[in-house]
C-alpha cells in the first residue's frame, strides 16, 4: 500500500496530525517513507476533495483532521482492500 | 546547504499554493532531522506536479489554441509548388551558371514571364540550379527548378527553362529527367507552422499564468 492519499487518511483516522507527524506515523505503521513534496501534494488534493481540513493552531505546524466524508471514503477503500486481500489469500490457499 | 536548496525549491510551487501552504510546508521541512537529496528531489517533483495540477489545463488550452490558430492562419499563405528537371551533357561545370544567367536575362525568358503572367521582379528568385555532379565519361548532371503557385505553371516554366538552357549550350546538354508535375506544395509546411503555434501558445499560456498569479501576501 503506497497510495499517499489513503496513507494520510489512515494516519489521521486516530487523531489530528501536522505534516511531519504524519510522515513519521506513516513510516511507522505502513513502513512507507513519504517525501515532503508527495505528502503536501496529497494534502492539497485531500483538502480540495473535502476529505481532510485544517484545524485551528497557533503553531506554524498546521494540524489536519479527517472530515466525515474522508472517514467514509477511508472506510470504503479499506473495505475494498479487505475484499481484495481475502480473495487473494483464498486463491493462494487453493492454488 | 540542502536546507537552502530546499527553501529555493519551494519557489517552484505556484504562488497561490505557497500563500496557502508555504508556512506549514516550511515548518515540515524544518522538522525533518536531516533532509537528503531524495527529499530535495521530492520537493522539486512536487512543485512541478503542482504547477501542472494548477495551471496545466490553462497552458494546454493556450497551446492547442496556438496550434489551431497557426494552422488556420497558414491557409492565408498561398501554396508554392516546385517542379524540377535534370539535365546532363559534356559541358564545363563552370559554364552552367553563366548559361542559366544568360537565359534568365534573355528576351525568351521575358516572353515566358508575359506568357504566364508571372511577377517579373521576383522571378529570378523562383529559379534554382542544383550543384553540378560529375558523371561517367566526362558528363556532368544538374537540375533546374522553378517555384510557382500553380503546379502546372511550375512544370511548364521548368520545361521551357530547360529547353532554353539546352539551346544556350549549343545542344551539348540533354534532358535526363523531364520537368516534374508537383503533387504536394513545397511550402507552407502546415505541420511545422502548427508546431510553432503550439510552442508559442505554450509560452504565452505560461506567461499569462505567471502574470495572473496573485502577489504573495506580506
Amino acid at each position: 500500500m503506497t497510495d499517499p492519499n489513503l496513507l494520510i487518511l489512515a494516519s489521521l483516522a486516530d487523531g489530528d496530525k501536522h505534516g511531519y507527524a504524519m510522515m513519521e506515523d506513516i513510516a511507522r505503521f505502513a513502513e512507507v517513507s513519504l517525501g515532503p513534496g508527495t505528502l503536501y501534494g496529497a494534502i492539497t488534493r485531500l483538502e480540495e476533495k473535502g476529505w481532510i481540513r485544517p484545524v485551528k493552531s497557533q503553531d506554524r505546524r498546521q494540524p489536519y483532521t479527517l472530515t466525515a466524508a474522508g472517514r467514509r471514503h477511508l472506510a470504503s477503500q479499506l473495505s475494498a482492500l479487505g475484499r481484495f486481500v481475502s480473495t487473494g489469500r483464498e486463491r493462494l490457499g487453493s492454488a | 546547504m540542502k536546507r537552502r536548496l530546499l527553501a529555493l525549491a519551494v519557489h517552484l510551487y505556484p504562488r497561490a499554493w505557497r500563500d496557502r501552504y508555504g508556512v506549514e510546508f516550511a515548518a515540515t521541512l524544518e522538522d525533518m532531522p536531516a533532509p537528503g537529496w531524495a527529499a530535495l528531489w521530492n520537493v522539486i517533483q512536487g512543485g512541478l506536479a503542482m504547477q501542472i495540477h494548477r495551471h496545466g489545463r490553462t497552458v494546454a488550452t493556450a497551446a492547442v489554441l496556438g496550434a489551431l490558430l497557426a494552422w488556420a492562419g497558414s491557409f492565408a499563405i498561398r501554396d508554392v509548388y516546385s517542379s524540377r528537371a535534370a539535365l546532363n551533357g559534356k559541358v564545363s561545370p563552370g559554364a552552367i551558371l553563366p548559361a542559366t544567367e544568360r537565359v534568365l536575362a534573355s528576351p525568351r525568358f521575358r516572353a515566358l514571364v508575359n506568357k504566364f503572367g508571372l511577377p517579373a521582379p521576383q522571378l529570378k528568385k523562383h529559379v534554382s540550379v542544383s550543384r553540378v555532379i560529375p558523371r561517367r565519361h566526362g558528363d556532368v548532371a544538374f537540375s533546374v527548378g522553378f517555384l510557382a503557385t500553380d503546379p502546372a505553371v511550375a512544370r511548364a516554366v521548368t520545361r521551357e527553362l530547360t529547353q532554353a538552357i539546352i539551346d544556350e549550350s549549343g545542344g551539348q546538354l540533354s534532358v535526363l529527367d523531364s520537368a516534374s508535375l508537383p503533387e504536394m506544395p513545397l511550402y507552407p509546411n502546415r505541420k511545422v507552422i502548427a508546431f510553432i503555434g503550439l510552442l508559442a501558445g505554450t509560452l504565452l499560456g505560461g506567461l499569462w499564468v505567471l502574470l495572473r498569479s496573485k502577489p504573495a501576501q506580506p
